[in-house]
C-alpha cells in the first residue's frame, strides 16, 4: 500500500470531518452542553450527600448551650447549622427550606450544672430515609462529642481513630472527578460514533469501493478528528472541575489518564458506529449506556464496598478502571483493589478490543 | 364523522407500525429509565449499611456487651467479625470499608474509665467515611449508657428495619393540622447512668410507610414516560423533516396537524402502556408498591406527563437542526428535566436559586404528582404539582399550532 496516500486520506478524513463539524457546530456544542450538565447534575447528588440543613434554636444561651452548638457544627460534616427563633425554624420546616429544627431548651446550662437530664428536641422531616438517618446518627454523635469534652470522667469508653489516607476528600471532589471520567468516555463516544455513521447517512458508502484505500483509512481520519474534538468539547466540564477547587495531586498523570480515557471512549464510540449506521440511535444508546456504566464504576464510592456481586458485574464496565485512574491521579485515592497500572492496562485492553470489534463488524461494502 | 375517524385510525394505524417498524427507538428510549432502576436497586443495598470488620481480642462481658450493640446495629454496618490478619487483608482488598477492634483488656480499661475501641479507617471520601464515624460515635454513646435503643417496627430502604436512635414512646408523629413544633409537655426520664445527661426527643413530620426502594421507582417511571414519548416523536419528526415527508404531507388530504396528532397520540398511548406494565410488576411484588389509593390520579399524572412530553419532543423535531443533533438535544433536555425534577436529590436541600428551577421543571410536578397519587392518603397537593406540567402542554400546544399556522400561510 502506498503509505503516502494513505497518510493524504487520512489527512483528508481529518478535514472533511472538521469542515462538517464547524459548518454545522450544533453537535459540537450539544457535546460540551452535555458534558457540563452531566457533571452539573452529578454535583447535585452530592449537595444532598452531606451538611443536612437544620435550624438551631437556642432557648439557653449559655457556654454549655454554645459547646452543644460547636459538637453539633463539627459533628462529621452533618448539619448546616442556621441559628433562628423557634417559630422562624416551624415556618422553615413547614416549608421544607430545613429537614430538622434541634432546640436546645431553656435550663440546658442548669439542669447539667444539677446534673438533671436535658431532652434535645429535634424535629425531623422525615421524608428522605437517607437524610433521616443522618440526622438520626448525627445528633447522638454531637451528644457523645459534647459529653466527652465537657466531663471525661464519667465515660468509660472513647473512641480512638486512625485513617488510612492522610487528607479527607469531600465527597463533591470525589463525585466531580468521578463524573469527569464519565464525560470523557461519553462525550469522545459520541463524537466518534457520529464521525463514523457520518458518511452511510449521507450515502457516501457508495463511493467506498471506488476508493483506492481501505474505507477504514477514510474513517481513521475522520475519528482521530472527533478525538480532537472530544479533547476540546471536555475543557468547559475541565474548568468546572478546577474551578469547584480540586487541585490535582498528580497533574501531568492526569493528564496522560484522561487522554488515554479520551482514546478508549474514542475506540468504544467506533465500535457503536461500526454496528449502528443511525448516529441517532448510536447517540441514544451510549448516553442511555453511560449512567449504568457510571454507577458501576466507584462513582459514588470504591465499588466493592456495595458487594463483590456488584464489584465483579463492576468490570464489564470501561468506566471502572478510567474512575479509578483519575481518582488516584487527582485525589491520590486507591478505589480499587488492582493496582493503577492493571487499571491502565484495562483501559488499553478495552480500546483494542473495541477497535477489533469495530474492524470485525466494520461494513466492507456499500449499504 | 366517519371519513374523519377512519382518517384518524388511519394516522393512528400508521404511528403504530412505524413503531413496529423501529423496535429499536422504544428499546433506546428505555435504556436511561433502565440503568437509573439500576441505580435505585444499588442504592437500596447500602443506603446506610456500611461493610466492616470487627476484630474482638477481649472475650470479657464488657467486650461481648459492645459486640452485641455493634452487631445489633444491622443498619449502620455489614459486619464480618474476623481477626487482626484477616481484617487487614479485608481492608487491603477493599472489602471492608473499616476495621473496628476491640482490643485485648478491654475490659480491665473500661472498668478504670479507659476504656478504647479502634477504628481503622479507609477514609477515601467523607460520605461513607462520616457514615462509619457517626454510627461508631452512636455505639460508643450507648455503650457508655446514653439511652438510644432501636426500633424495629419501620421499614427501611430496600424493606430492612431503620434503626432508630430513641425509644419507640419518645418517637412522636405529629397528626395531619398539628403544630409542627409543640411545646414538650413533660420531662423525659433518663435511664439511670447516663453520663451525658443529655437524650434525644424525636418529633417525626409524617410517617413514613413506604420503601425506599418503592419512593425512588417514581422517577424510573416518569423517565421511562417521558422518554419513550419524547424521544420517539423527535426522532420520527426530525425524520420526516430530514426526508422531505413532512413536504409530502401537503399533496394529501389529511391536515398536517392532524398527522402530527395522531403521533402525539401514539407516543404518549405507548408511553403510558410501558409505564402501566411497570406499575403492575412494582405492585405484585412483595415489597413493591403496595396499594395505589388513587388510580384516577396515577392514570392522569401519567397520561398528563406523556402528553406533555410528545408535544415536546414534537416541537424539538420540527427544528432545522440534522436528526442526531435532534436526538442528542433529545436526551440532553430529558436528563436536564429528569435529574432537576428531583429524581435523586432532595431539592429542598438545594440551594434558593437550584430549587425556583427546580420548581418551574415539569418534571419535578410529575415526580411530585405521582408520589401523591401513589402513597399519599389525602393527595392535597396533588393538583398544584401537575401546574408546571399542564403549563408546558399549553405553551408546547399553542407552539405547534403558531408553526402549522405559518406553515399554512406560508405555503399559500
Amino acid at each position: 500500500m502506498n503509505h503516502r496516500l494513505v497518510g493524504r486520506m487520512v489527512g483528508a478524513g481529518m478535514l472533511a470531518e472538521w469542515r462538517q463539524v464547524l459548518r454545522a457546530p450544533s453537535m459540537l456544542i450539544l457535546a460540551i452542553v452535555h458534558a457540563l450538565v452531566l457533571m452539573s447534575l452529578v454535583l447535585l447528588f452530592g449537595l444532598t450527600g452531606s451538611r443536612a440543613p437544620v435550624d438551631l434554636v437556642m432557648e439557653d444561651s449559655s457556654r454549655d448551650a454554645q459547646s452543644f452548638q460547636q459538637a453539633l457544627a463539627a459533628c462529621h460534616h452533618s448539619f448546616a447549622l442556621t441559628i433562628c427563633d423557634a417559630s422562624t425554624a416551624a415556618r422553615n420546616l413547614a416549608q421544607a427550606r430545613v429537614s430538622a429544627v434541634i432546640t436546645i431548651p431553656h435550663g440546658f446550662s442548669a439542669c447539667l450544672a444539677q446534673r438533671r437530664p436535658v431532652a434535645i428536641r429535634v424535629d425531623i422531616d422525615n421524608v428522605n430515609a437517607d437524610l433521616s438517618e443522618d440526622v438520626r446518627s448525627a445528633l447522638p454523635s454531637a451528644i457523645v462529642a459534647f459529653g466527652q469534652a465537657r466531663d471525661p470522667a464519667g465515660l468509660t469508653l472513647s473512641l480512638v481513630e486512625s485513617d488510612r489516607i492522610g487528607h479527607d476528600t469531600g465527597f463533591i471532589p470525589y463525585l466531580a472527578v468521578s463524573a469527569f471520567a464519565l464525560d470523557l468516555l461519553t462525550i469522545s463516544a459520541v463524537l466518534a460514533a457520529v464521525a463514523m455513521c457520518r458518511d452511510r447517512e449521507a450515502r457516501l458508502d457508495r463511493f467506498w469501493e471506488r476508493s483506492p484505500v481501505h474505507p477504514g483509512v477514510l474513517l481513521v481520519g475522520r475519528v482521530l478528528a472527533s478525538l480532537m474534538l472530544a479533547g476540546l468539547a471536555i475543557m468547559p466540564a475541565l474548568g468546572l472541575v478546577l474551578a469547584i477547587g480540586i487541585h490535582p495531586l498528580h497533574p501531568w498523570a492526569l493528564a496522560a489518564c484522561a487522554a488515554l480515557i479520551l482514546v478508549c471512549g474514542c475506540s468504544l464510540g467506533v465500535a457503536v458506529g461500526a454496528v449502528i449506521p443511525q448516529s441517532t440511535l448510536a447517540i441514544a444508546l451510549i448516553l442511555g449506556l453511560s449512567l449504568a456504566l457510571y454507577l458501576a464504576s466507584g462513582a459514588l464510592e470504591p465499588q466493592r464496598f456495595d458487594g463483590e456481586v456488584i464489584w465483579y458485574l463492576a468490570h464489564a464496565s470501561p468506566a471502572y478502571p478510567a474512575v479509578a485512574l483519575l481518582e488516584a491521579t487527582a485525589h491520590g485515592l486507591d478505589i480499587t483493589p488492582e493496582p493503577q497500572l492493571l487499571n491502565a492496562l484495562s483501559a488499553v485492553g478495552w480500546t483494542l478490543a473495541a477497535l477489533l470489534f469495530a474492524v470485525w463488524r466494520f461494513p466492507r461494502r456499500q449499504s | 364523522m366517519t371519513s374523519f375517524l377512519r382518517q384518524a385510525a388511519l394516522l393512528l394505524r400508521m404511528e403504530g407500525v412505524r413503531y413496529l417498524r423501529n423496535p429499536q427507538i422504544l428499546l433506546l428510549a428505555m435504556l436511561p429509565p433502565a440503568s437509573m432502576a439500576v441505580l435505585v436497586w444499588a442504592l437500596t443495598l447500602n443506603v446506610t449499611q456500611e461493610p466492616v470488620a470487627l476484630v474482638v481480642e477481649d472475650q470479657s462481658p464488657s467486650g461481648e456487651r459492645l459486640l452485641q450493640i455493634l452487631v445489633s446495629d444491622t443498619d449502620a454496618y455489614r459486619l464480618m467479625v474476623t481477626d487482626a490478619v484477616q481484617a487487614e487483608a479485608l481492608l487491603h482488598a477493599q472489602r471492608v470499608a473499616a476495621i473496628i477492634t476491640i482490643p485485648g483488656g478491654f475490659a480491665g480499661a473500661a472498668a478504670t474509665g479507659g476504656g478504647r475501641v479502634l477504628l481503622d479507617l479507609n477514609n477515601v471520601d467523607l460520605d461513607f467515611s462520616d457514615d462509619i464515624r457517626r454510627s461508631l460515635d452512636r455505639s460508643v454513646g450507648i455503650f457508655n449508657g446514653l439511652p438510644l435503643e432501636r426500633d424495629d417496627d419501620d421499614d427501611a430502604p430496600g424493606g430492612a428495619p431503620v434503626p432508630s436512635p430513641i425509644p419507640e414512646a419518645r418517637k412522636q408523629v405529629p397528626r395531619a393540622g398539628a403544630d409542627p413544633l409543640p411545646i414538650p409537655t413533660s420531662t423525659p426520664s433518663v435511664a439511670d447512668g447516663n453520663p451525658y445527661l443529655l437524650e434525644v426527643e424525636e418529633h417525626d413530620r409524617r410517617q413514613t410507610d413506604v420503601s425506599f426502594l418503592a419512593y425512588e421507582l417514581v422517577p424510573v417511571i416518569i423517565s421511562l414516560v417521558l422518554n419513550m414519548a419524547m424521544i420517539g416523536t423527535t426522532v420520527f419528526g426530525a425524520r420526516d423533516a430530514a426526508t422531505g415527508v413532512q413536504r409530502a404531507w401537503r399533496t394529501t388530504p389529511v391536515a398536517p396537524l392532524a398527522a402530527v396528532i395522531a403521533r402525539i397520540v401514539m407516543s404518549s398511548a405507548i408511553a403510558i402502556s410501558a409505564a402501566g406494565v411497570v406499575i403492575l410488576c412494582c405492585w405484585m411484588l412483595p415489597r413493591g408498591l403496595g396499594s395505589i389509593p388513587h388510580p384516577a390520579l396515577l392514570v392522569a399524572t401519567l397520561s398528563l406527563a406523556a402528553i406533555s412530553a410528545a408535544v415536546l419532543g414534537t416541537l424539538i423535531g420540527h427544528l432545522p437542526f440534522a436528526p442526531r443533533a435532534l436526538g442528542l438535544g433529545a436526551m440532553v433536555l430529558s436528563t436536564i428535566l429528569f435529574l432537576l425534577g428531583g429524581a435523586f436529590c432532595t431539592v429542598a436541600m438545594l440551594p434558593a436559586w437550584l430549587r425556583v428551577l427546580c420548581a418551574l421543571d415539569p418534571m419535578h410536578g410529575a415526580i411530585d404528582g405521582l408520589r401523591q397519587a401513589l402513597f399519599y392518603p389525602q393527595p392535597s397537593g396533588w393538583a398544584d404539582a401537575l401546574l408546571p406540567l399542564e403549563a408546558l402542554l399549553v405553551l408546547g400546544l399553542a407552539g405547534l399550532g403558531l408553526r402549522t399556522l405559518w406553515r399554512v400561510r406560508r405555503s399559500r
